[in-house]
């Protein structure tokens, strides 16, 4: 093998790891052991500069064999096979379950939402921790009289309008996405 | 189906590419029919003919496919007169694969033809 047939296949190979940078490792891992064997039986078989230029052209384009193999990858968003109904409870009952049947109205909720396939687990811990219990918690601590907490009126009229605001915002997200992904 | 369809700059319409991905995995099934063969080997066989496919590379995922769904096996082989060499063979899965879609394709084809030259005439 000469100097410039080595350095023709090192380079196809270089640019093959660059290409599939953005493949799974396994798959990538796979991939190269495949192209590799191909690249030592091209450097096996042929002597001159020109035939291995000729067999790399067959070989195409290293990026065109990753595209294929990056279509073979499931898709990675979840897709939505269950009930819309059932996701829609979900994240009503998140947010004023708790006023429905305390506590065990937002614990379905919280039940569902995780049973439900159309959310990422992020999606799912963002729909459980802002907030728990709801709109529940801002509507209680609203009730209970200004000086059980030490806080000034306003400051205290801000932090129940965030109260209220993160959950609210949080479900409109869940649900805008579930209705995008179906 | 796209009326008066343009073809990429493979020469190769939407509906080409979608045949072939169709046909392909199970030309490489008959050609690993009667005996086992090494990835350039199948590789090499199938660029022989025209229209098949358009660069060889992309068989390469397309054999990692197969693997994975049970369709052949490989097998490693030290080689004289080079690099080991990674032999393919065919499960029973493989074979089963193979002869239902020989049926499928005779009767798919056998109607597309008669219709293709049914509008000729």
């Amino acid at each position: 093998m000469t100097t410039s047939v080595h350095d023709l296949l090192r380079d196809y190979l270089a640019r093959f790891d660059r290409a599939a940078a953005a493949l799974p490792p396994e798959r990538w891992r796979e991939l190269r052991t495949d192209v590799e064997a191909h690249l030592d039986e091209i450097g096996a078989s042929v002597a001159t500069e020109a035939e291995v230029r000729q067999a790399l052209d067959r070989l195409g384009p290293p990026e065109a064999i990753v595209a294929e193999e990056a279509a073979d990858l499931p898709s990675s968003a979840p897709r939505p096979t269950g009930s819309r109904a059932l996701d829609v409870t979900a994240i009503v009952l998140l947010l004023i379950g708790a006023i429905v049947i305390p506590l065990v109205g937002w614990v379905v909720g919280a039940v569902l939402l995780w049973a439900s396939r159309t959310w990422t687990t992020r999606e799912k811990l963002l729909g459980t921790f802002v907030l728990p219990g709801g709109i529940v918690v801002p509507l209680l601590l609203a009730l209970l009289p200004a000086r059980t907490l030490v806080l000034h009126p306003a400051a205290g009229m801000v932090l129940f309008v965030l109260l209220v605001a993160a959950p609210l915002v949080v479900a409109g997200v869940l649900l805008r996405r579930g209705e995008r992904r179906r | 189906m796209e009326p008066g369809a343009t073809s990429d700059e493979r020469g190769d319409t939407a509906t080409l590419a979608q045949l072939r991905r169709g046909a392909l995995p199970h030309c490489v099934l008959a050609v690993l029919e009667h005996e086992e063969r090494y990835a350039f080997e199948i590789v090499d066989a199938l660029s022989e003919l025209p229209g098949l496919t358009t660069t060889t590379g992309t068989i390469y995922p397309l054999l990692s496919r197969l693997r994975r769904d049970g369709l052949v096996d490989t097998t490693w082989r030290e080689s004289t007169s080079g690099p080991p060499r990674r032999y393919y063979r065919l499960t029973p899965i493989g074979e089963r694969t193979l002869v239902a879609f020989r049926q499928d394709w005779r009767t798919f084809r056998d109607a597309v033809d008669l219709l293709l030259e049914g509008g000729r005439s």
